[in-house]
This record gives C-alpha cells, sequence and structure tokens, in this order.
C-alpha cells in the first residue's frame, strides 16, 4: 500500500511538472510576430541598400526596363520583397518579384536575395553571378565570407551586415563610401 | 497538493532556462513594431531592435569562449562517417577505449569520457546518468546535422556537472531548415568486413496555416562494425572485430514549434557486441545495448520590457550498457534504468543597451533501478542507491564597454549526496580592428553519477580550474589565423580503478591537468576552404594520478597524442563536382600495449598515425536535388588502435581500418 501511494505520488509529481511546463504555452505572445519584425526591417534595408548603390546602365536594356528583384530558395523575408516590389519604385525604376530556384535562372535579376535554404548550392549562385553587377545580399553566416555581396546578421538584436569588398568591387556596382562603412568587413570568423 | 502545484507553477514563472537561449531559438518574445518603417533611414534602421535580447546572437550562456562551429556544409563536405571523424579534426579532441567495446572522447589530453564532456543533441544531454558516459563511433546521424557548435572549455557555470572540460551541441536540422524531405543511404566497406549501411530520412515544415507550427522529424537506422581488423587482449586471446564489434544505430528525432511552445522527443539506441570485456577476452560476443528516450518541453515569454522567461522541463530514462549474455557466470550481466527530470527556468533582463542580467535555477531528480533483482550478484548487476536531488543557481552579468566586454558569471548547486559546489567564471574580450583577444577564467566540476556512488559512499565531485587566452587575426579577406592556450587543473579527479581479480571502483585521487596550446589557419573563398589545425598539451608537474601516468614520462598522458596537426579542405572543381581531402596526424601516443615478463601491464609507445581521406561528391545528378558521393578514409590503410586512458589491462582496440564509402542523398524542398 505504501509502494501504491508513493507511485501515485510519484505520478503527480510528473503531472504537476509537465503542467508547468505546458501552462506556460497558454500566455506569452507569438514569436512569429518577432520574426515578422525582423524580416521587415530587413526587407527595407534591401531597398536602403540600392539607395547607396549603382547598376551600370547596361544593367538594364530600356529605359522602361524594370528593376528585378529575386528570392532564391525559402525565406520568410519573401512577402516583404514582394511587397516592397509591388508597393515601390526602386531607382526609379518599377520594380518586379521574381522567385528563382536553381543558380541559372538568376540572369535578368538585379538583385538576389539568397536564402539560408541554399547554402549546399551557394557556390553555383556565385559561379553565376561573380563578377557581374548582381547585388547579391545574404542572411546566413558566413556567406560573406564566401563571396555574397552584404549579409545580414544580428547583433545585440539589432539588424547589422556584412560587405565583402573584394566581390563588391568585382562586381561592377558602384558602392558608396557610406554603406561601406556602416557594414562590417567581411570576417571569416563570422560576425 | 494544490499549495505545492502552485509554488512549482510560481517558481517556474520567476526564472527561464537559457540553455536553449541561441541565435536560432524561435520562442522569444518580439520587441514593439515602430510605425513608419519606410521613413527611416539605413541609419536608423540600424536602430531598431528587432529581436529580443536572449535572442541575440551573442549566446550568453557560451560567450566569451574559445569555440568552433562546424557547419553542416562542412559536415557533409568531408563525406565524415560518424561524430570521431568530424571531431577528430576538432583542436584538442581524441578518442580512446574505455571497457567493453567502448571508445570515448578525451580532451586537451584528459580523459572526458565519464562525464566530463556534454554532447548535446537538440539540447538533450546524451550521456547516461550511471556511468555518465557516451558512446562514440557509428551512432549520431551526420546526415542530420544543422551545425555542431563547442565550447573548447569548460561549461559546468551554465550546463551544470558534466560539462567540465568541453560542451558538444549538436543541432539538427529543424522544420524551418528542411522545409521539405530528404533520404540518404551511406555504405562504408572495410576489406572483407562491413564497415556501416545506414538510412537516413528527415521531413519538416512550417504550416503557416497553422500558426506557423513547425513539425520536422528524422530517422536513421544502421549496422556497422568498429574494425574489420583483429584484436589481441594482453593475454593473447585474438579474434576478429566483425563480429565481435558490432554498432548498429536507431535514432528518431520529433521536433515541434508553435507559438513559442517548442517540444523534442528523441528516442536512441545503440546496439553493440562485446567480447573484449575489461581485460580478458570472453569465449563469444555478446550484446550489449544502450537505450535512451529523451523529452523536452519548453517556452519563452516576455514578461515585461526587456525581460525574458523561458521555462523548460525535460525528462530522459536510459537502459545503458545492458547485457544479458548467456554466458558461463555471466561476467559483464547488467540491466539497470536511470531517469533524470529536470525542470529549469531562466529569468534574462535586458538591463540596459550594455548590461545584460541572467539569472536562472534548475532542479535535477536523479534515480535509478535494477530491471531485474533476481540476479542481483551475478556479472555487474549490484544494487543502485537511493535518488537524489540537485537544485542550482546560476547568475551571469554581461557588460559591453568600449575598452572591453567583461562577462561575470557563477554557479551554485546543491546536491543532497555530495553537497555543496560553487563555480565562478570570468572573461574579458577585446576587439581592436582585425584583432580579436580573450582572455578567460573558469572553475568547472563533475558531479558523480550513480554507480560512483554505489562503489564508493564517499566519491565527491572533481573540481577543474582553467585558463584560456585566445587570439585571432584577419589576414586579408580570405586567411585567418587564431591560436589559443589553456591550463587545466583537476582536483580530486574520479578515476577508475579495478583491482586484480577485485571489483571495479572509482576514488578522488590526487591531481591531474594539462596545459597547451591549439592553433589555427583558415583559408576561405568562394570556391572552397582548407583550414590547418593544431593541437599541443603537455602534463608536466600536473598529474599526480598513476593510473593516467606513463611510467618515465612526466610530460604525456595515457592514450591521447601530444601533437595532433589536422588539415581540412574542400574545393568544387567544377560546377557539380566537389572534392574534399583530409589530413589527421596523431604524434605518438603511449598506453598499456601488453604484459611484462611478470605478467603486468606495461605501457608502451604507439608509433604517429596518418590518416587520409578523401571524398569526391557529385550534385544535381540527373535530377535537382540528387548527390552521389564516394570516398576513402584511412587511405593508406594505418593501424588505428584506441588506446586506454587509465591502467584497466584493456589491450588497444583497432579503429577502422581502410574503409570505402558511398553516399546517395536525395533533397526535396516543399514548393
Amino acid at each position: 500500500m505504501i509502494g501504491h501511494s508513493a507511485t501515485r505520488r510519484r505520478a503527480t509529481v510528473r503531472a504537476q511538472r509537465v503542467l508547468v511546463g505546458l501552462a506556460f504555452a497558454m500566455a506569452a505572445p507569438s514569436p512569429a510576430r518577432a520574426e515578422e519584425l525582423e524580416y521587415e526591417v530587413k526587407a527595407e534595408f534591401v531597398e536602403r541598400f540600392t539607395r547607396f548603390i549603382e547598376w551600370p546602365a547596361a544593367s538594364f536594356g530600356s529605359p522602361a526596363a524594370t528593376f528585378v528583384v529575386c528570392l532564391a530558395g525559402q525565406s520568410p523575408i519573401a512577402p516583404h520583397l514582394e511587397k516592397l516590389a509591388k508597393e515601390r519604385a526602386i531607382k526609379g525604376r518599377k520594380a518586379t518579384f521574381r522567385r528563382v530556384a536553381q543558380p541559372k535562372e538568376v540572369d535578368g535579376c538585379h538583385l538576389v536575395f539568397i536564402g539560408p535554404t541554399e547554402g549546399g548550392k551557394l557556390a553555383d549562385y556565385l559561379a553565376v553571378t561573380s563578377g557581374r553587377p548582381i547585388l547579391t545580399i545574404g542572411d546566413s553566416a558566413g556567406f560573406a565570407a564566401r563571396g555574397v555581396l552584404l549579409n545580414f546578421y544580428l547583433q545585440g538584436g539589432y539588424v547589422r551586415f556584412e560587405v565583402n569588398a573584394a566581390e563588391t568591387k568585382k562586381s561592377g556596382l558602384q558602392c558608396s563610401a557610406k554603406l561601406l562603412k556602416l557594414g562590417k568587413t567581411v570576417s571569416l570568423w563570422g560576425p | 497538493m494544490t499549495a505545492r502545484l502552485l509554488a512549482s507553477a510560481a517558481v517556474a514563472c520567476l526564472v527561464a532556462t537559457s540553455r536553449e537561449a541561441r541565435a536560432d531559438d524561435p520562442n522569444v518574445a518580439p520587441p514593439e513594431r515602430p510605425k513608419d518603417l519606410q521613413e527611416l533611414s539605413l541609419d536608423d534602421l540600424m536602430n531598431i531592435e528587432v529581436v529580443a535580447p536572449t535572442k541575440a546572437p551573442q549566446p550568453l550562456r557560451e560567450t566569451p569562449g574559445v569555440v568552433t562551429v562546424i557547419t553542416r556544409e562542412e559536415v557533409i563536405r568531408s563525406g565524415a562517417r560518424d561524430l570521431i571523424d568530424v571531431l577528430s579534426l576538432v583542436p584538442g579532441f581524441a578518442f580512446g577505449v574505455d571497457v567493453q567495446n567502448s571508445v570515448g572522447v578525451g580532451f586537451r589530453g584528459n580523459w572526458g569520457h565519464e562525464g566530463k564532456v556534454l554532447v548535446l543533441l537538440d539540447g538533450q544531454e546524451m550521456h547516461e546518468t550511471l556511468y555518465l558516459t557516451t558512446q562514440f563511433g557509428n551512432h549520431f546521424p551526420i546526415e542530420q546535422i544543422q551545425k555542431i557548435e563547442i565550447i573548447r572549455g569548460p561549461g559546468s557555470v551554465v550546463y551544470g556537472g558534466n560539462a567540465e572540460l568541453a560542451v558538444i551541441n549538436i543541432v539538427t536540422r529543424g522544420a524551418r531548415d528542411l522545409d521539405g524531405v530528404s533520404a540518404s543511404g551511406y555504405y562504408g566497406q572495410q576489406g572483407r568486413t562491413l564497415g556501416r549501411r545506414s538510412l537516413n530520412v528527415a521531413a519538416g515544415h512550417v504550416f503557416k496555416s497553422l500558426g506557423d507550427l513547425g513539425v520536422s522529424f528524422a530517422a536513421y537506422a544502421g549496422q556497422g562494425h568498429r574494425s574489420g581488423a583483429r584484436y589481441r587482449d594482453l593475454y593473447g586471446n585474438e579474434y576478429r572485430l566483425t563480429d565481435a564489434g558490432r554498432l548498429d544505430p536507431l535514432l528518431l528525432n520529433f521536433g515541434a514549434t508553435w507559438k513559442g511552445l517548442s517540444v523534442r522527443f528523441i528516442a536512441d539506441t545503440l546496439r553493440m557486441t562485446t567480447r573484449d570485456a575489461f581485460d580478458q577476452s570472453l569465449p563469444a560476443p555478446v550484446d550489449q545495448d544502450f537505450f535512451g528516450l529523451h523529452f523536452e518541453v519548453k517556452y519563452a515569454a516576455q514578461l515585461g520590457e526587456g525581460v525574458t522567461a523561458t521555462p523548460r522541463v525535460a525528462w530522459k530514462r536510459q537502459r545503458p550498457w545492458r547485457v544479458r549474455d548467456t554466458l558461463v557466470g555471466r561476467p559483464l550481466y547488467y540491466d539497470k534504468t536511470a531517469e533524470r527530470w529536470i525542470a529549469g527556468t531562466t529569468l534574462s533582463w535586458n538591463a540596459t543597451r550594455n548590461l545584460t542580467l541572467l539569472g536562472g535555477v534548475e532542479t535535477y531528480h536523479d534515480r535509478a533501478w535494477l530491471n531485474d533483482r533476481a540476479n542481483v550478484g551475478v556479472g555487474l548487476q549490484r544494487p543502485v542507491g537511493d535518488p537524489f536531488w540537485t537544485i542550482a543557481a546560476f547568475s551571469q552579468a554581461l557588460v559591453q564597454h568600449w575598452i572591453a566586454n567583461v562577462s561575470l558569471g557563477a554557479r551554485f548547486e546543491h546536491n543532497t549526496r555530495f553537497g555543496n559546489a560553487l563555480v565562478p567564471r570570468a572573461g574579458i574580450t577585446r576587439t581592436f580592428g582585425r584583432f580579436n583577444a580573450k582572455l578567460l577564467f573558469s572553475q568547472a566540476f563533475k558531479a558523480p553519477g550513480h554507480e560512483n556512488f554505489a562503489l564508493n559512499p564517499d566519491i565527491g565531485p572533481e573540481r577543474t580550474t582553467v585558463w584560456e587566452a585566445e587570439t585571432s587575426y584577419q589576414l586579408g579577406n580570405h586567411v585567418s589565423l587564431g591560436a589559443n592556450a589553456f591550463d587545466i587543473t583537476i582536483r580530486d579527479p574520479i578515476v577508475y580503478v579495478v583491482p586484480v581479480g577485485g571489483t571495479e571502483s572509482y576514488v578522488n585521487a590526487g591531481k591531474t591537468g594539462t596545459r597547451g596550446v591549439e592553433a589555427e589557419a583558415r583559408f576561405k573563398t568562394t570556391w572552397g576552404w582548407a583550414t590547418l589545425r593544431y593541437s599541443f598539451y603537455d602534463a608536466s608537474g600536473k598529474n599526480e594520478v598513476a593510473a593516467y601516468a606513463v611510467p618515465g614520462r612526466d610530460d604525456v598522458l595515457r592514450a591521447f597524442p601530444k601533437h595532433k596537426v589536422t588539415l581540412e579542405s574542400s574545393a568544387r572543381l567544377w560546377k557539380h563536382l566537389i572534392v574534399s581531402p583530409s589530413a589527421i596526424w596523431l604524434g605518438p601516443r603511449y598506453g598499456t600495449l601488453d604484459l611484462d615478463p611478470l605478467g603486468q601491464p606495461r605501457v608502451g609507445r604507439e608509433d604517429p598515425t596518418l590518416l587520409l581521406n578523401l571524398f569526391v561528391a557529385y550534385a544535381d545528378l540527373l535530377v535537382d536535388g540528387l548527390e552521389l558521393g564516394a570516398g576513402v578514409f584511412n587511405a593508406l590503410d594505418q593501424r588505428l588502435r584506441f588506446l586506454q586512458p587509465h591502467d584497466s589491462r584493456h589491450a588497444p582496440l583497432p579503429g577502422a581500418t581502410r574503409e570505402w564509402i558511398t553516399r546517395l542523398t536525395y533533397t526535396r524542398p516543399f514548393e
């Protein structure tokens, strides 16, 4: 009988622990909002970047050509970039949003946001974009070191970005000194 | 009972664990969204706090520290067979044989197998709590890894009494990383012996329509052998390890996140065979199994401005070293279960932009029992002791200042068996442009496990003091250099002893430790990378433990090389073709190799070993997402043997001979 009651007591204690854990599930705000804000801000960063960068005229086939914003792979930034392209002009041009699934599809893009899902194919993407006036932007540790021109990271809860100056120079894009100053020089050790 | 329930809930509300409070933790309440984002300049955008403090990428519980992060790309490109291959390339890590076909980890020359190096799989402690060991070799699923974070230094302040020397945190692919399905098959052949064969499947998805419910599941099943070589014990008994060194893993891993709630379930099985036993081989192999179930639920909540709490409840039940042999005398018979409950919470307060404070409490409840009382006294089936409680509180302050960043922390732990432990930690980090420097001081401890108590009721915790200094320099855009020095002193180490003809036991014995340096040079560019690493330790004047000592050599400890050099590289030769060679050179090692004329174990020198590996992968073969890889490990077919780091008369256990491997992987993201 004593053993039985001890078993019940242990079972009750276990139940308490589980309940306490589960109770927290009911009250706090959604972390999805945190991610929402983070990527909304990052999309604004993307737009601001374009103000500090000049593309060669040859990048645009005609004066009426649109500015093509591309997203490679998957990222929570997708709806924000799409909205950005739909509602705002970039470099004085109408913008369009396009998803790409393969490196060969980045032809025609002026800006490619490379999602974290594309780490395995990054070298393929860079083989296509390197030395061409295509602004590549990453959101994963080490992407800038591997050749992506700008790469987001978080520091103390704030959005920061790295710049791969050597690749940027090679790309033919004219990048303002201010952008280079605000960004952190690429580091092989990560941010 | 209601009062106790309320009290439990109140405690849980007050503090929250930051164990998982790292950059990729989705369970953090968000800051407020500023208005008029479109009107803000680039400078203004940089002043918007987008992530609550505990989600900040400077892991509060791990920084400052000497940290190595191994990415999925590095792991997969290398073609690594198991975690031994991965960790062998990391400074400080080496492997030795314990007993019964069990291979464990050593770190900076010190034997870390029994509770000194903490291995976490998605935040779950993988060591068993009877002897505190973690099994290496064809155990953890390489193909499921997203990254491995390694703290090459003590983690006791934040992770408790089994993170004395280092922490290995394996993070597998979650719902966001996968967002699709992945399957792979792996095959390795060592001469006439099957090296390994395994199957992996994984799937994950974030269901937007269900409030961003993220779900991932992975399964890993395989068969393998420790080696295709022959094993010879000190007494001349010899046999091929093929059937006597099986390693058959099965691991299921489920994870889910929803609105801050996070759930994890892992079922981990490693079935092996052993014939080597302790010293003299058995007449035939016996089955030896390690079972483990792990469950965790946690939640992160913002309690106020800049204040975040994350409560966590975790449970694990393990049945390690299970041997139910039918040999005469049943010498290894063992069937026990150990269970651990963990409840903890941490409170994180971002007091100012430059000051972050952490405080937390954790409670552990440990118990173990015999599954078969009828056979008490047979083999190793001894009674286990009473359950025990551990209550811990820790705090840490991080101050960011233009002169330097300073971290101060401490952990106090009360254990109903061994009493109290208090360990402090302090660190200073400074960046000067491309130059970075750290100075770290940590104390750590190892809490005894069930069997330590059962075999010696007077056993106490061992205590460790570690000094570390690290510096790194960025040389241009493609090259970086780094080096660190360390000094480890372990007082009252818990040492495994087996008197001749007697019963195994544990004692607190004097002191031990090492000092040394580790260095790294890294080249990285768009088409590949190469990393050269060097490790060195010296035990001169540090070691007083006879079981670890090498007669006539004060400067080196048993089993682990004083010098280790590794080269890891990978290059994309063509659009879809990646070649990844690597090399590991282990300097001379010392351990029990044979018996002297009087029949006593004799410590000898194992010659240096050079392991050359090559893996070649071709991506998008025929269809997108299909990758075929092949390669060879230990291409020179060097004699790789695991030596025993303690004095228990186990002969060197052969490791893998030359192994030809192939891997086929298919990954398909959801549209």
